[in-house]
């Protein structure tokens, strides 16, 4: 998944996006709830999580902007008051799910998972395309009930082609789900990867779109 | 019989009871003298009267008419009637002394009795003589009545003053107790209403004014706004625990986060870091604490107690020698001024010291690099000042009056304080009955103005 954290507490922003990093997936992590919304302007996410204590903006301001501007990336409020009043303030405002502080990093990436697998229109947390399926949960993949090992930036790709398969999934959307703003170590690197997984899942189930991307074989 | 008298009621009835006797005691006293006076008034006429009477038999009698005098003396047997009714005992004397007539029952005491109106006691009995001497006939009258005055008192007494007193008594007391009920029933209202008051969520007791007599307004008015206050202060302090509990969040879930980041990673120099980072969450948790309990201990303690005569000159240079390096490590410097040189004052030192760390902390927070926190402090006859200026950009006018609530933080000031220092610094500066106040330094900046009273 591709995260945007907008968290100002240095600590804090450092652990989560850390930590979900270590979890595979791809955290941009911003401080200023300004700086947030051009982000989520210019460049696609998959979750938002939003601190509600932000210097200079409140959270919930930039949400109902967000919102009445059409963004339609699920978002995760953090905040440290657990009144019932604010989260329902929250949620009204358009926040997908709602945690106080502190928060368990295993149940801010499940939380997370089901935000993204819902905005989908997934029901669980396995995506299945022919012979191959992947458990978001757990992190394991099968082709043909064989479980085969990937990386974790192996994993993401895989992750972002099941999404939508068959579907063309654009170079740039791959590259920025797997290295957000920090790009690849070479610009080569998604090549590389593809090529990488392409020989665990089987050459022929990744098609190129010369020029445009990449999809999973219909 | 404590408890009898501790209610209004009764201590009510008792004195009513009280003065109800004092009156009928009064009144019985009053009646029964006028009674004793009109009585022997009456006994005195008709001993004058019975005298003419004689005059006139005697004289009739002389005149041919035969009289027998001695049926008059004819005592009828009753002693129970009463004087009026018994006719009086007489003799009458010739100018010798001699016995004219004399009736049975004229005492032997009362035959020296001289001329005029004579009260005698004869065999325990009160009698009243009459004596004249009639010189035209030449005999002298001696008349006289036992005087049985209580009989006539107690009767008097009895028709007057005891039976009506008899039903009056209980028909005014139970009049006293329904008016007393009815007097009191506000302080039964006033009791119902501080009853339904909760411990938890005080408010005013909500009694309609024209209902609360003019006596209690006073007690609900004050009752009220006193309600009114502890209400401002549980809001107040329940506002307090949450921001508390809010601040520690933070850098609780920092500190959760950068653990689980140790436990995701497999790389030694990553563990590090996050624990090192978690170990930032932890002073920053310790120094929120911390300054919690210097406020607690700053709000609580009676002002009398663990104080003593200080120098706060030296005490704040003291704190100002320490603090310097703090100011060079971010290249400001630290200038301390004291006049007079020797400021003495009765104190808390280890409040006062982190009074002046708390300002020194915030406005170094505010200072640019290579700028100067001024440290002034001045002392008159009556105050003492102490000024702690800096060369920062100073706080708008409109949050400069919330900078001593607690955990608030100005638009634009960086997160890195606790939001209490200055709450602190007013603490401290109220419990030495002082004040604070932060205001626009002369070249722009914040100055923070602490002044205490002298109190040596």
């Amino acid at each position: 998944m591709r995260i945007l954290l907008v968290e100002d507490d240095a600590v804090l922003g450092d652990g989560l996006s850390e930590g979900l990093r270590l979890g595979g997936h791809t955290v941009d992590w911003l401080s200023d709830g300004r700086e947030a919304e051009q982000a989520l302007d210019t460049d696609a996410f998959d979750v938002v999580v939003l601190d509600l204590a932000l210097p200079g903006c409140s959270g919930l301001t930039i949400l109902s902007r967000w919102r009445a501007a059409r963004h339609q990336e699920p978002v995760l409020v953090l905040t440290a008051s657990g009144h019932i009043q604010d989260r329902v303030a929250g949620l009204d405002l358009g926040a997908d799910d709602y945690v106080v502080k502190p928060v368990d990093l295993d149940e801010l990436e499940a939380r997370l998972r089901a935000l993204v697998r819902r905005a989908n229109g997934h029901v669980d947390d396995y995506l299945h395309h022919g012979p191959v399926c992947m458990s978001r949960a757990d992190k394991r993949v099968w082709v043909n009930q064989q479980p085969i090992d990937l990386s974790a930036h192996e994993f993401a790709l895989l992750d972002a082609l099941l999404e939508r398969p068959g579907r063309l999934v654009s170079r740039e959307q791959l590259e920025s789900r797997l290295y957000g703003w920090g790009g690849g170590p070479e610009s080569n690197s998604l090549q590389v990867l593809i090529h990488k997984l392409r020989h665990h899942i089987g050459v022929h189930r990744i098609e190129t779109v010369r020029g445009l991307g990449y999809r999973l074989a219909p | 019989m404590n408890k009898l008298f501790s209610s209004l009621q009764a201590r009510l009835l008792f004195a009513l009871t009280i003065v109800l006797l004092v009156v009928g005691v009064t009144l019985w006293a009053g009646v029964d003298w006028s009674t004793k006076r009109e009585a022997n008034r009456d006994l005195d006429r008709q001993l004058v009267q019975t005298v003419i009477l004689l005059q006139l038999t005697l004289q009739n009698s002389t005149l041919g008419n035969s009289v027998s005098l001695p049926e008059l003396s004819g005592r009828a047997e009753s002693a129970d009637k009463p004087f009026w009714q018994v006719p009086p005992s007489f003799e009458i004397l010739t100018r010798e002394s001699r016995v004219l007539v004399r009736s049975q029952d004229f005492p032997e005491a009362l035959r020296k009795a001289s001329s005029g109106l004579e009260s005698r006691i004869v065999h325990g009995r009160e009698w009243r003589v009459f004596t004249q001497a009639d010189d035209r006939q030449g005999v002298t009258y001696r008349v006289a009545m036992s005087r049985t005055v209580s009989e006539v008192r107690g009767e008097e007494l009895q028709r007057r003053f005891v039976q009506p007193l008899l039903w009056a008594l209980p028909v005014f007391l139970l009049a006293a107790l329904v008016a007393m009920r009815q007097s009191l029933a506000p302080l039964r209202r006033l009791e119902q209403a501080v009853a339904r008051q909760e411990a938890d969520d005080p408010g005013p007791l909500d009694i309609e004014r024209r209902q609360i007599p003019l006596e209690l307004q006073g007690l609900v008015a004050r009752l009220d706004h006193l309600l009114q206050q502890v209400s401002a202060v549980l809001v107040r302090q329940r506002a307090f625990a949450a921001a508390a509990g809010h601040e520690l969040r933070t850098p609780l879930a920092g500190l959760k986060a950068q653990l689980g980041v140790v436990q995701r990673s497999r790389e030694v120099k990553q563990r590090e870091r996050a624990l090192a980072k978690a170990g930032h969450s932890i002073d920053r948790m310790t120094q929120l604490v911390e300054q919690l309990l210097l406020l607690a201990r700053s709000d609580n303690q009676a002002p009398s107690n663990l104080q003593s005569s200080l120098d706060l000159a030296v005490l704040m240079g003291k704190v100002i020698a320490d603090y310097r390096e703090k100011g060079q490590q971010v290249g400001v410097a630290i200038v301390f001024e004291s006049r007079p040189a020797s400021i003495r004052l009765q104190g808390n030192a280890t409040l006062l010291k982190s009074m002046l760390v708390n300002l020194l902390d915030n406005a170094l927070r505010f200072s640019p690099q290579e700028s100067e926190i001024t440290v002034q402090l001045t002392a008159s006859e009556q105050q003492i000042k102490l000024r702690v200026r800096d060369q920062g950009p100073g706080i708008p006018l409109q949050e400069r009056q919330h900078v001593f609530d607690p955990f608030y933080r100005g638009s634009d000031e960086p997160r890195s304080g606790s939001g209490l220092g200055l709450t602190i610094v007013q603490a401290i500066a109220e419990f030495h009955q002082g004040q604070a106040v932060l205001q626009e330094a002369p070249g722009g900046g914040n100055e923070a103005v602490i002044t205490l009273p002298v109190t040596i």
